[in-house]
């Protein structure tokens, strides 16, 4: 296989691929309204784009196009090199198209609708490739009504494959003409022709302004139809225009440029819709970029009320700090005659608030009691607790039904200006958004107990330093030792060498007091020493969780058919960047005139 | 005559301006705008400024895009006045040839409204691009009297703005001189344009240019045939020219007249000898026409066309008529159903209604009773104090009763919002297509959340507990005087009260209940205390310890019970109802705004002066259209 085949080959497999892309992207469905007809046009597209696939291979269908009076029937004959279609002076002479094929050719596959066309079999050299149409006018019916040329016209068109646009010094810029082409063109190969060389100035570069803007313009051919018939029905070759464009036609239709160019067309017509599905996502997306903003700043006030609420509760309940410092710090500083005394200070306290911690009435105080603990408790208390109380925990955090019914009522605005389908918040009734909110809280005080945790951590190492350790067990044991000394000097040294009576009940009694006393300080100096920075550390804790951002706010579903609307939409840059790729590689190939911005026409 | 025509330009006047008021009043309507109707720019261009003027004529050629009108032109101008260009859309803005002292007696302005009007300095000015509509005149001998000639832009082009001065041109104009090609005779855009000319009356000349001679000899009348029968022009001359660039250029092109309807096969002589007639001068045709009798035809075309019932000021009447009534049935739908129908309002509770009266019953004590309860009463407050502060320093904070209403309130609005938004919907499925704009607007997602916004703000500002006092006082003031008798037993109670009261208060005091009796009776108030009976204890008690205590006195006017229960429940009603009609108000005045006053207002148009006036004009006009003898016209 040649390098050159090999490229075309590539090349018709990229389109293949392409097109493959396209039916996926066209086939989900949608809660957004611009989203389906956007489907709906690619899926109609899609089943052209069969046809065309399925005589990808047949020969080519040539349709002359102008206004009336262009000599496209003049052409057609001179084309063929014999009178063919009636030419005339009166307008429009041909009000039914003329299909002109060679014998040989099967016309029942085309798929072309045969019944309305005449048709009429010559031995042409021009017509072993190609099928030539002769259409009628698209400027001498004032409507489109059944019957009028322009209905015909418009009924033949997306069977064509190239356009032959004629046209004259006086209609080469006739509004009408050129609206119609704007619209056939898309989908189509175009050849220029300027006809009546006879009679008529060169305006070929005047022209060629005109169309610039809108086609990509190779060549504007200047023939004069009818001498050339004559020419050839003289048994001459044709001179001139009209020779290059004979050529033109026979070189760039022949057998082996079918697919291409039909590949082109395909391209053409892709690029047109997929144009029209981007301008109808370019009006929507603002109204839908709204409505996510909408969604993030409700998911930040949560995020902010939340947080206010959980600062607010985790400042005023100290004592359940110190319990979980406490009992942090003795873990670290495992078995010493201090943390001992913490052991049990703890374990006191713990006793008397193990009621309250049991019955922990707010959510902070949940995620205060630790994160898997907390998690734990708090899924079972969700299972056994009724819906009242998960309700009055849900307002304790500001998550009110008022505040959701609010919410959901602002949403539910943004989602119809959006134009998404209004279920996706209707359907969620105030019970879904009470779960949902239940949801959300859960997941904010998950992350808010592990970062809970991580503060915990952090104070126990902060004061669970070998110095501070050394002066608390150093204070500690001076008085126990101080104790031990005074009953063992009493004991072993006074009592026996001095005879002095042994130490009393009361010195241990009030040894015991002081014990307690002095034991009681340093525990009240340590934990206040833990709890030292812990305003700063909740502060910190609450910026840093504002600034976290919630992964689902209250309408999850809203929120995800956003995030698969902008995906869509990357979808949709992405095919219209391939198609421009691939229309302007397979453009330069086929050598006729094609529409710079493509339309949807008569899909 | 001229008594008929004066009559008219100021039947004309009176029409223009009455247009003028009824569109203004019409904006509600959001209607097309007047400018831009075929039969008002004939107004403007044509009737107004030529009814009242002397008898000119103004003759345009006109034609599709490069047919050579600016050649034919030349031709009638002899000279090269308007420049000529073989590439397509040439001429961009209108020559006017003038004849001299034409000036002197005429404003050329007013006579083409909407060109900015420069004199002419060279042909090639016409060509060039300008978003002005320019149009340039030029003084000629040439022309006759009373006779102004213009070469126009094309019809057909894809310069669209080419059309607008061509149809500015073709209202003010009485003759057309059509300028057509076998190209171009049958094109949708020219029929259209040769459509209207015929509906005004508009005297019509052909001109068939570059005509390959002498085949085409046999087509043009088919050409004509199929023009006449698309258009409905019935021209006054034919003429056709040859296809001869070089003579076109050097002005000496031949024009040839022609007889239509063509001469039958019976007397083809006649038509050879019209074939072989010699070629004859356009400008010396323009001259030969009968001015007052084409002007005369034209005004009334033009006439006709501002008075037809499909076309004309009926017409827009009839769509003012029928806009406005779907603004009716749109606003019949808006009130039809009560939008901002409300229920299941909270009630009050109690406590705070009984704490009203008590205040308000404080007022009404007179003498030493008043002085014993405010004693007491104090008293009261002042022992419990410590009891109270410790409540709210150690007990879970505790929303006050008003608070707590208001958060219950706010609840109730927001269903109510919610059942209001869901019924515009509604109105926006099934309304009409005037509503949805609206009601779109209103349905928003930033509306509703300033919608909400408001109702927040001014629902918070509302002090309940004044608006709650304010009832209480009115509705009690009323009681006193609707049953004085019972006022006065519930006041000797009370001064009997005043009396039993150390004894009563050191009894409760010293069995512990006073203070106690704080918490007692909020749970009286809330549910015991639905009884009436005992609420009128309550108002005849003061303090709590009274309350608890003045039990059994307050049975002795059970016998009242009923009463004062229904007292009570009106209360009640009044207070909800207050609530919800504020609240209503609120959304109507929010939700919808001034849009059903708006549509009232757009429903009402029809019965306007300006309409009527309007109305009046035109029948007037088409009377006197219907009854003026019918004039000769050309030829």
């Amino acid at each position: 296989m040649s390098r050159p085949e090999l490229e075309q080959l590539e090349l018709f497999a990229q389109v293949d691929e392409l097109v493959r892309r396209l039916a996926q992207w066209a086939d989900e469905e949608s809660p957004w309204e611009p989203m389906n007809r956007c489907a709906a046009l690619v899926r109609r597209l899609l089943t052209r784009l069969e046809t065309l696939r399925i005589r990808l291979e047949a020969p080519l269908v040539v349709a002359t196009f102008g206004g009336t009076g262009t000599g496209k029937s003049s052409l057609v004959n001179a084309l063929v090199g014999r009178e063919i279609t009636r030419t005339g002076r009166e307008r429009p002479t041909t009000t039914q198209p003329v299909l002109i094929a060679h014998p040989e050719i099967e016309l029942d596959a085309l798929g072309l609708p045969l019944d309305e066309l005449s048709i009429v079999r010559c031995d042409s050299a021009m017509l072993r490739d190609i099928i030539l149409i002769d259409c009628p006018d698209p400027d001498t019916s004032e409507t489109e009504s059944p019957g009028s040329n322009l209905e015909r016209l418009h009924r033949f068109l997306p069977h064509c494959d190239v356009l032959i646009y004629t046209s004259t010094q006086q209609k080469y810029r006739s509004a009408r003409v050129a609206d119609e082409l704007g619209q056939a063109a898309t989908g189509c190969r175009l050849c220029f022709v300027q006809t009546h060389a006879d009679i008529d100035d060169d305006i070929r570069e005047d022209w060629r302004l005109q169309l610039d803007s809108d086609y990509d313009v190779p060549d504007v051919f200047f023939v004069d139809s009818v001498r050339a018939l004559q020419e050839q029905i003289a048994g001459k070759r044709p001179t001139g225009d009209f020779a290059k464009l004979q050529d033109l036609l026979g070189t760039r239709l022949a057998a082996s440029a079918r697919v291409g160019i039909r590949r082109a067309n395909l391209l053409d017509l892709i690029d047109g819709a997929l144009k029209h599905c981007k301008s109808q996502f370019d009006d929507g997306i603002a109204s839908l970029d709204q409505l996510e903003t909408v969604l993030t700043e409700q998911r930040q006030q949560l995020v902010d009320s939340l947080t206010t609420q959980l600062r607010d509760e985790l400042q005023s309940s100290r004592h359940l700090w110190e319990r979980r410092l406490l009992s942090s710090v003795t873990n670290t500083w495992g078995f010493s005659p201090f943390s001992s005394v913490l052991r049990f200070y703890n374990g006191l306290g713990n006793l008397i608030a193990s009621s309250t911690m049991l019955r922990a009435r707010t959510s902070a105080q949940v995620a205060l009691i630790g994160a898997v603990q907390g998690t734990r408790w708090l899924s079972a208390r969700q299972k056994e607790r009724e819906a009242e109380t998960q309700l009055e925990q849900l307002s304790s955090f500001g998550l009110d039904d008022a505040m959701l019914r609010k919410s959901q009522l602002v949403v539910a605005g943004y989602l119809q200006e959006a134009q998404l389908d209004p279920g996706l918040v209707e359907q969620s009734s105030i019970d879904n958004l009470r779960h949902e909110a239940v949801l959300v809280e859960g997941r904010f005080l998950g992350d808010a107990g592990r970062r809970i945790d991580r503060i915990i951590e952090h104070l126990t190492k902060q004061n669970s330093g070998i110095f501070v350790r050394a002066i608390y067990e150093l204070l500690f044991l001076t008085f126990v030792g101080f104790v031990l000394y005074r009953v063992g000097r009493n004991f072993f040294f006074d009592s026996f060498l001095h005879d002095a009576p042994l130490l009393t009940v009361d010195f241990y009694v009030s040894a015991g007091v002081f014990f307690a006393l002095w034991s009681g300080v340093l525990v009240m100096f340590f934990t206040r020493r833990l709890r030292r920075g812990l305003s700063r550390e909740i502060d910190s804790l609450a910026t840093e969780l504002a600034a976290s951002r919630m992964s689902q706010g209250l309408f999850p579903e809203v929120e995800n058919a956003c995030r698969e609307l902008q995906h869509q939409r990357e979808r949709l840059e992405m095919l219209t960047a391939t198609t421009s790729k691939l229309r302007a590689q397979v453009a330069g190939t086929t050598g006729l005139g094609t529409p710079v911005g493509t339309r949807v026409g008569s899909l | 005559m001229q008594t008929t025509y004066s009559d008219c330009a100021r039947e004309i006047a009176r029409l223009y301006e009455a247009l003028h008021q009824l569109e203004r009043d019409c904006s509600v309507l959001r209607i097309d705008p007047l400018a831009g109707r075929e039969w008002f720019e004939l107004l403007t261009q044509k009737l107004r400024p030529q009814l009242s003027d002397d008898a000119y004529l103004v003759a345009a050629v006109v034609g599709g895009t490069n047919l050579g009108k600016s050649v034919i032109f030349n031709h009638i101008a002899s000279c090269r006045a308007s420049g000529t260009s073989p590439l397509a859309s040439g001429t961009k803005h209108p020559v006017c040839l003038v004849p001299p002292r034409f000036s002197e007696d005429h404003h050329l302005s007013s006579i083409f409204t909407g060109f900015t009007l420069q004199e002419w300095t060279d042909p090639d000015a016409a060509l060039r691009e300008d978003e002005t509509d320019y149009l340039f005149w030029q003084s000629s001998e040439k022309t006759a009297e009373n006779l102004l000639v213009l070469d126009t832009p094309d019809i057909d082009s894809d310069a669209k703005v080419n059309w607008l001065r061509a149809d500015k041109i073709r209202r003010c104009a009485d003759v057309l001189i059509a300028v057509l090609t076998q190209q171009k005779y049958n094109d949708a855009a020219v029929k259209q344009f040769f459509r209207k000319a015929a509906h005004e009356d508009k005297a019509v000349i052909v001109v068939f240019n570059q005509c390959q001679l002498p085949d085409d000899e046999s087509y043009w009348p088919l050409w004509m045939q199929t023009f006449c029968r698309e258009t409905g022009v019935h021209p006054e001359y034919i003429y056709i020219a040859p296809n001869d660039r070089g003579a076109a250029e050097s002005l000496e092109l031949p024009f040839y007249e022609r007889e239509w309807p063509a001469p039958t096969a019976d007397n083809a002589d006649d038509a050879d000898q019209v074939h072989s007639s010699p070629p004859c001068d356009l400008s010396d045709v323009l001259s030969r026409l009968h001015f007052g009798e084409i002007k005369m035809r034209t005004l009334r075309g033009s006439l006709n066309q501002l008075t037809s019932d499909d076309e004309g000021v009926p017409a827009y009447l009839d769509e003012i008529r029928r806009r406005s009534s779907e603004y009716q049935s749109a606003a019949e739908l808006l009130t039809s159903r009560n939008l901002t129908e409300i229920d299941n309002w909270p009630t009050l509770p109690n406590s705070l209604f009984v704490k009203e009266i008590r205040d308000w019953w404080s007022t009404q004590r007179q003498g030493w009773s008043s002085k014993v309860h405010g004693f007491y009463n104090s008293l009261g407050s002042g022992i419990t104090w410590p009891f109270r502060a410790a409540r709210d320093k150690f007990g879970t904070p505790r929303e006050s009763a008003a608070a707590k209403y208001q958060h219950q309130e706010w609840e109730a609005i927001l269903i109510a919002v919610e059942r209001v938004l869901q019924r515009l919907q509604q109105f926006q499925e099934l309304g009409s297509e005037l509503l949805r704009p609206h009601l779109a607007q209103a349905l928003s997602g930033s509306s509703r959340s300033e919608l909400l916004a408001t109702l927040q703000a001014e629902h918070e500002e509302r002090d309940l507990e004044q608006e709650l006092g304010k009832l209480v006082a009115d509705e009690l003031a009323s009681f006193r005087e609707e049953s004085p008798q019972f006022y006065r037993v519930v006041k000797h109670l009370d001064v009997w009260a005043a009396a039993a009261r150390p004894a009563v208060s050191i009894a409760f005091f010293v069995t512990g209940f006073g203070p106690a009796g704080d918490a007692a009776a909020q749970l009286a108030a809330n549910t015991v205390l639905q009884s009436a009976a005992h609420v009128a204890g309550d108002v005849a008690g003061g303090t709590v310890v009274a309350a608890a205590g003045e039990t059994a006195l307050s049975t002795t006017a059970s016998t009242s019970a009923g009463y004062i229960e229904a007292k009570f429940h009106r209360l009640h009603q009044a207070f909800t109802q207050q609530r919800v009609e504020w609240l209503a108000e609120c959304l109507n005045q929010h939700l919808l705004g001034t849009l059903p006053a708006e549509l009232q207002k757009a429903a009402a148009i029809p019965q306007s002066t300006s309409f009527q006036s309007v109305a009046d004009s035109v029948a007037s006009l088409s009377h006197r259209l219907q009854n003026e003898p019918e004039q000769q016209v050309l030829r």
